[in-house]
């Protein structure tokens, strides 16, 4: 993996990361004693979605490259780190069954 | 499919219609894949290499399958589904035999 | 992020479902098996490594070797020469001719090598049909089985292919109808309901993991179903159109003649400076190398390599096997560019996902556990809202005993492969009969075993216990030790154990980790009552 994949997944992981941590549908789901003391998120509507259009950026720009399995390295570790994302934020390590 | 089968066609006979989907969808869809996938070697421009007619069909395969899927499955008039599946199948059916 | 109408969204979410459960059980068999066989290479280094690391497989000495065995082989078996580098370095040397098989279907037999590429001594010879070969080359045992299951899951081809090509097709639904029944699809990526409802978190955990999963779950089920299909439904229809049958004909069109014939005699070129001038054209190293017509006027040479760093599509290298000179560079298909050789060849970089080395490779496994976890908490939240109906009780429990007795069996098939090495029998068919002897044992333990809590745990901890040991059964059975593996820079070696120790201590966890509400899954009571453990259950 070359370097710019990797500042491309780390940047796009650490936006989701930002996304996820303050997510209004997780916070609103989450357990009484867990929610915010002002029950709200930090970021507005707008700023999630630059935020989530900034997450495709890195990978736009590999494709801009030529850097055709950049993207595709990219864009699987992306979807790999969101699930994690979603379950470490989650907390709960009670198993499914 | 049963849902959709109520909501258009009443509720006189909603298992043999689905039945008449299903088998439109599964068994049929797949005989009209399959003559396109054939169909198309034939009709399909072969391009500079002289192989894009025998490569492309058998790769949008799999592809081709599960959009006549989804549309058998999602076409609310069971009769056009039918129509349409079987002129896919009988031009191919005919450009094959020629 | 759809909005189909209510009925449309009915229907979809029943072939989502139905396509899921129907075939679920195979499919989490071939997700499993696939996770496993993108480190195939590694697996094989693993289990049958050299005793040196650093070892080139195509290393001074190959055009020697090559005109000594040539000799050593019936000239008939000269019609192709195949060169590949096989499990730990070894060098594979396969002369060969193409044949009508004894099932009347195209085949190849000759005589293949198997060699030391340091010392270029024949470490094993085997010869017959393709299959035969194949089934006897023990030091890619492991591997060999693992892709054999997840290609066409044992089953006689063409049924196999045509088995997994199906898988991929019902892959390729589910994945299209969870996309479009998930209204709220990128509202909810982040959303794991807890403290109210076990059946929504349920819900919540499985459509989490697909949604995550759901471009490559498409992907990986597009590329699987077309290489299923493409040999035993595509070829042939398209032959029988286009050739009056002749698949060798297709062949032949697709791959292009290299060369005119010529039968005259005539020496061979070297490969190894065919093999410099690959590298330095192409910056990539060279994994295979096919030679046509040894020993005659129209011989060629063709060298592939591993995907160079900046290319998806792979291309090959021509040369004229008699002068050695430099012929042309080779699309995947046809003698020049195409959209059919391009996307032909893309296929295999998107399904095998070792178009960026190691890197790539784990990804691709993490995508591949979430599609096996995502088919396998489908069929369970699928087969648990019907648990009032003795049948889908049933198939909770075969759910799990696939769920869980399948990578336990996974793990234990290799045992027999290091245990039974030396002896004549063929590397899979110690490890199928030790899979199918666990497979067996996993069903008669789900049949009798009123608790499915205990189960799981019972199959993670021993899949934890069986993970935990093969490292050691690979180094009592004469593999290298640790500090062995390091002085002689295997280091494949050092790191499969070190994953397979650290995945053995996960699954013991997992086994003592908690399980959230509602695990029972109602059990038949007396007098053939289903006996339900909490309302949730029959949600």
């Amino acid at each position: 993996m070359t370097a710019a994949c990797m500042i491309a997944v780390l940047v796009s992981g650490g936006l989701l990361a930002l996304l996820g941590w303050q997510d209004p549908k997780r916070l609103r789901n989450r357990p009484q004693r867990a929610v915010l003391e002002d029950g709200t998120p930090v970021f507005g509507q707008g700023t999630r979605r630059l935020l989530g259009w900034l997450v495709l950026l890195p990978g736009i720009a590999l494709a801009i490259a030529g850097q055709w399995w950049g993207v595709l390295v990219w864009l699987g570790a992306t979807c790999t780190l969101g699930w994690i994302i979603a379950q470490v934020l989650d907390g709960h390590s009670r198993s499914w069954s | 499919m049963v849902s959709a089968e109520r909501a258009s066609d009443g509720r006189s006979a909603p298992r043999t219609r689905l039945w008449l989907r299903g088998l439109l969808a599964g068994p049929l869809a797949l005989l009209t894949a399959c003559l396109l996938m054939a169909g198309a070697a034939l009709w399909l421009p072969p391009g500079p290499a002289q192989i894009n007619n025998l490569v492309l069909p058998i790769v949008l395969f799999p592809l081709l399958w599960a959009t006549l899927f989804l549309y058998a499955c999602l076409e609310r008039r069971l009769g056009r589904a039918y129509a349409v599946i079987g002129a896919l199948a009988a031009v191919n059916g005919i450009v094959l035999m020629v | 992020m759809f909005k189909l109408p209510q009925d449309a969204t009915k229907t979809m979410l029943a072939v989502h479902g139905w396509s899921g459960v129907l075939l679920g059980l195979l499919l989490y068999a071939v997700i499993c098996t696939g996770v496993a066989a993108v480190f195939a290479t590694e697996i094989d280094d693993w289990a049958s490594p050299m005793s040196r690391g650093d070892t080139v497989a195509f290393g001074p000495g190959l055009d020697n070797a090559l005109r000594h065995l040539a000799g050593a082989v019936d000239s008939q078996f000269h019609e192709e020469v195949a060169i590949w580098r096989g499990a730990g370095g070894r060098v594979n040397m396969l002369f060969h001719r193409h044949e009508i098989g004894p099932d009347g279907k195209s085949t190849e037999r000759g005589v293949e090598f198997e060699l030391d590429p340091a010392t270029w001594e024949v470490l094993d010879r085997r010869e017959g049909w393709y299959e035969d070969i194949e089934a006897q080359r023990t030091p890619s045992g492991i591997a060999a089985f693992l892709v054999d299951l997840h290609v066409r899951l044992h089953i006689p081809e063409p049924y196999g292919l045509i088995v997994t090509g199906v898988l991929g097709l019902a892959m390729m639904v589910a994945a299209v109808t969870g996309l479009v029944i998930h209204r709220h699809l990128l509202k909810d990526l982040f959303t794991l309901r807890v403290g109210r409802d076990p059946v929504l978190r349920r819900r919540d955990l499985h459509v989490v993991a697909g949604s995550w999963n759901l471009p490559f779950a498409f992907i990986l089920a597009f590329t699987g179903s077309f290489f299923s299909f493409a040999t035993t439904v595509g070829l042939p229809m398209v032959a029988a159109v286009k050739f009056d049958g002749d698949q060798e004909a297709v062949i032949e069109t697709l791959y292009g003649t290299a060369r005119a014939e010529d039968t005259r005699s005539a020496s061979s070129a070297a490969i190894v400076p065919m093999l410099a001038d690959v590298r330095a054209r192409s910056g990539a190293e060279p994994n295979f190398v096919s030679v046509e017509h040894f020993g005659r006027a129209d011989s060629t040479a063709t060298i592939f390599t591993v995907l160079p760093r900046d290319r998806l599509v792979y291309t090959s290298h021509l040369y004229d096997g008699v002068t050695g000179e430099y012929l042309r560079e080779r699309p995947p298909l046809g003698n020049e560019a195409s959209l059919g050789a391009a996307l032909v060849g893309l296929m295999y970089p998107l399904h095998f996902g070792h178009f960026a080395g190691t890197a790539s490779k784990a990804v691709w496994v993490a995508l591949g556990f979430a599609g096996a976890y995502v088919t396998f908490t489908g069929m369970l939240l699928w087969t648990r809202r019907r648990a009032e109906q003795p049948g889908w009780r049933a198939m909770t429990r075969a759910v799990y005993c696939v769920g869980y007795g399948l990578p336990l069996a996974l793990v234990v098939a290799p045992y027999a492969f290091f245990v039974l090495r030396g002896h004549d029998i063929p590397p899979g068919t110690s490890q199928g009969v030790v899979f199918l002897a666990v497979v067996a044992i996993a069903a008669v333990a789900t049949v009798g075993v009123a608790s499915l809590d205990r189960l799981r745990s019972a199959f993670l901890a021993a899949t934890g216990v069986a993970l935990l040991g093969l490292p050691l059964v690979r180094m009592i059975t004469g593999g290298p030790g640790w500090s062995e593996a390091w002085q002689a820079g295997i280091g494949t070696v050092l790191a499969l154990d070190v994953a397979l120790l650290v995945a053995g201590t996960a699954c013991i966890g997992f086994s003592r980790a908690g399980v959230m509400p509602v695990a029972t899954v109602p059990h038949a009571g007396p007098g053939g009552t289903p006996r339900v453990d909490s309302k949730a259950s029959l949600q």
